[in-house]
């Protein structure tokens, strides 16, 4: 997918002037991201903080030794009868996919989510080399009828009102009934059950995939993956490296914490795990099964030690559902298939930071995204790293204006001197007379300080400051010392 | 891009030379014997409170999505099962060829009443294509199950002879049938004992292993829950407690 991580502020202004959009994100927080509160409520907080801290463990270790559990996972994908395809880019891994179908003469190819094939526009490089592509998580169809991209990592098209997919699925599929979110539900059922039942090839992600056995594992709710997997007699994986596990019994621990922290399920209504094609006698499944592992950018991620916490992502999205930031802007205005605070991180890196400066700085900083992790990824930490590169990059790459530099520059030296602070608040208190109202200025008409009251609301400087309230009304005490007359370094 | 090449990327990036000692993982290291051990201490355990379980999972499998039906005896529970397949007007039945069916005169039963019944099995002696046709329209399909987890309220089923992967799948309503010694304490178990199925069966573990703990569900539009999207639109658990 082509990334357009550039226009940020313009996508993001889009989504807050769009009413829909708004009223769909406002519903995060009260469906997931209670339901995830609600989920985690069911067991011990012991037993929740026990098993973040082994998963992280599990990912510390597997990350640290990925060389060797990606050859053991390779290993015994092919022991199991699979065939492993390694691909350095998104290019790459879509030659590969195109590839096996065009080897095997594949008209139909059916899709369950994964986020890995966003990366790699696999929709839009099979539909243009004329193999029909039909995603079949109801989610991914709607935006895939759309003609756009995913809104949400677990839930693609949740911007979308129950109106809008009626008017797209009469559009698209022909008369409907009725346009009820059952009803809307039921047409999808049928027209992707054809589908399945003709498919020459299913594509699906992988949330995990065990070296130990080689197998993927998917977690599911629709029961998608499980036709994908089961009907078309050619199954392909698609995995960024990241995803693999040593051992089987790792996934008690995973399994533990995606559906709660995703959907705030105890357990979601699938977890399907492959392990290789049909055996001779089975009475199903599919005759060929592909794993392709896919790099695009991760090795980045792996050799930066700042950063390399990134890849320990589960792709829950319990961040998106609590991030004030995302909560206003949805997923579209980050550019990219990963949107959110982790998006905010890795997509920097995926990208290039050049591309996509602005997406550090989309955050408040606040540190709810660590703690509703269910990896415990520091993501705000990650996001200062960015930053700092930004703004000791290259000078054509940083985001702040000569202006901004110079102001800080000014305000750091104003805010080192008592003198000096005093001095600059007397000018202020000057300058603000004719705009301040009530304690606040609602409006500046210089650019660029303009731009901070288009949105918002200045407090005014107070006639007194709080150290002369302090020093004529409150104290009780001698006075201190004064900041500029103690030592060096005891200051603090 | 080949193998060697992508590794070596791998391991410049990590900073590690080749031919680096490989991982010390505790739970890799477990050969058959602590394995099997291991086994051995979890059956005991579920034995020990086997009913305890049984009740546990028919809770948990409740607020998953299941409808569950406790049958005091192999007789009651074809009884459930046949007034199912009455109330849904089904008209045809497929079931695996698990053993279970050994022990529960279903097909008889259905039969009786004029509900066609077909094995998804090679071994029923119907071709592969006509099978794949019978289960797609199928309006029940009946499997045994090979683990339940009461920690989820999840069933579990391994393909192999006899047991499709798409009975359970594609018919509008699935049945599946639990046993006594199938219902398990936790996924920790649950992986336990398919890692010691493993290195019994010289590191293959079977295709396909699937964990159904309700039924198929979405809340892609709205936000809004709605079952059934794509497989079975409701699920029943008969646990044939005998």
């Amino acid at each position: 997918m082509q990334p357009h991580t550039q226009q940020f502020p313009k996508l993001a202004a889009q989504a807050l002037a769009n009413p829909q959009v708004q009223a769909a994100l406002a519903g995060l927080k009260t469906g997931f991201d209670q339901a995830r509160q609600h989920a985690i409520g069911e067991i011990t907080p012991e037993d929740w903080e026990h098993l973040r801290d082994r998963a992280r463990e599990i990912k510390r270790h597997t990350l640290e030794h990925l060389d060797s559990y990606l050859a053991l996972l390779a290993e015994n994908v092919r022991r199991n009868g699979g065939s492993v395809h390694f691909a350095k880019d998104a290019q790459e891994a879509t030659a590969t996919v195109l590839e096996i179908a065009h080897r095997n003469g594949v008209k139909l190819v059916v899709k369950g989510k994964s986020m890995v094939s966003e990366e790699m526009a696999l929709n839009r490089v099979l539909e243009s080399a004329g193999v029909e592509t039909v995603e079949t998580d109801l989610g991914e169809y709607i935006i895939q009828l759309a003609g756009e991209t995913p809104f949400h990592i677990v839930a693609p098209a949740i911007h979308k009102s129950k109106e809008e997919v009626a008017a797209l699925f009469q559009r698209k599929l022909g008369a409907l009934e009725r346009a009820d979110i059952p009803s809307l539900t039921r047409t999808a059922r049928e027209t992707l059950r054809q589908k399945f039942l003709q498919a020459d090839m299913g594509i699906s992600g992988v949330n995990f995939a065990v070296a130990e056995t080689g197998t993927v594992c998917i977690v599911t709710n629709e029961g998608n993956g499980r036709m994908s997997t089961s009907l078309p007699r050619i199954h392909v994986a698609v995995m960024g490296m990241e995803k693999v596990v040593p051992a089987l019994e790792d996934l008690g621990v995973f399994y533990r914490l995606l559906p709660r922290a995703a959907t705030g399920q105890r357990a979601t209504s699938y977890f399907t795990l492959v392990s290789g094609p049909r055996r001779a006698a089975d009475e199903d499944g599919p005759e060929q099964f592909h794993l392709v592992i896919l790099d695009n950018g991760r090795g980045r991620l792996l050799a930066d030690p700042d950063l390399r916490e990134a890849l320990y992502c589960i792709r829950c999205a319990a961040c998106l559902n609590i991030c004030p930031v995302y909560r206003k802007v949805g997923g579209h205005a980050y550019g990219w298939v990963y949107p959110g605070p982790i998006g905010a991180v890795v997509t920097p890196v995926m990208v290039g930071l050049p591309k996509a400066r602005d997406l550090p700085f989309a955050s408040t900083l606040c540190g709810a995204c660590r703690d509703v992790c269910p990896l415990k990824i520091d993501i705000p930490r990650m996001l200062l790293t960015l930053r700092h590169r930004v703004a000791e990059g290259p000078p054509a790459q940083r985001k702040a204006s000569w202006y901004e530099g110079l102001g800080f520059r000014l305000w750091g030296r104003v805010m080192a001197s008592e003198q000096a602070m005093a001095r600059a608040r007397r000018v202020a208190l000057f300058v603000q007379r004719p705009f301040a109202r009530g304690g606040h200025i609602r409006r500046l008409h210089l650019p660029p300080l303009s731009r901070w009251t288009r949105k918002r609301d200045l407090p005014a400087l107070p006639e007194r400051s709080f150290h002369e309230i302090w020093e004529k009304d409150l104290r009780t005490s001698p006075p201190v010392v004064p900041l500029s007359q103690r030592a060096r370094g005891t200051g603090e | 891009m080949k193998q060697e090449e992508f590794l070596k990327r791998v391991r410049d990036a990590l900073g590690r030379p080749e031919g680096a000692p490989p991982p010390d993982y505790l739970p890799l290291k477990l050969r058959r014997e602590d394995q099997r051990q291991r086994a051995v201490t979890i059956e005991a355990r579920a034995e020990a409170k086997r009913a305890q379980l049984i009740a546990r999972l028919a809770d948990v499998a409740a607020l998953q999505g299941w409808k569950v039906y406790r049958a005091p005896s192999a007789q009651e529970a074809v009884g459930y099962i046949l007034a199912l397949a009455i109330e849904k007007g089904a008209r045809s039945v497929v079931r695996s060829a698990h053993p279970v069916f050994l022990r529960l005169p279903l097909d008889a039963a259905l039969r009786g009443h004029g509900v066609r019944v077909s094995v998804d099995a090679a071994s029923s002696g119907a071709s592969r294509e006509q099978l794949r046709v019978t289960v797609a329209q199928a309006d029940l399909g009946v499997t045994g199950v090979d683990y339940a987890v009461a920690e989820t309220g999840s069933v579990v089923l391994a393909a192999r002879p006899g047991v499709s992967r798409r009975a359970p799948l594609l018919p509008p309503v699935h049945v599946a049938i639990v046993e006594p010694h199938q219902v398990y304490e936790s996924l920790d178990d649950l992986f336990a004992l398919r890692r010691m199925a493993l290195l019994e069966r010289e590191g293959d573990m079977g295709s396909y292993l699937s964990l159904i703990s309700g039924p198929s569900r979405t809340a892609d539009i709205e936000q809004t829950l709605v079952v059934g999207v794509h497989g079975p639109v409701e699920v029943r658990m008969v646990i044939v407690e005998t």
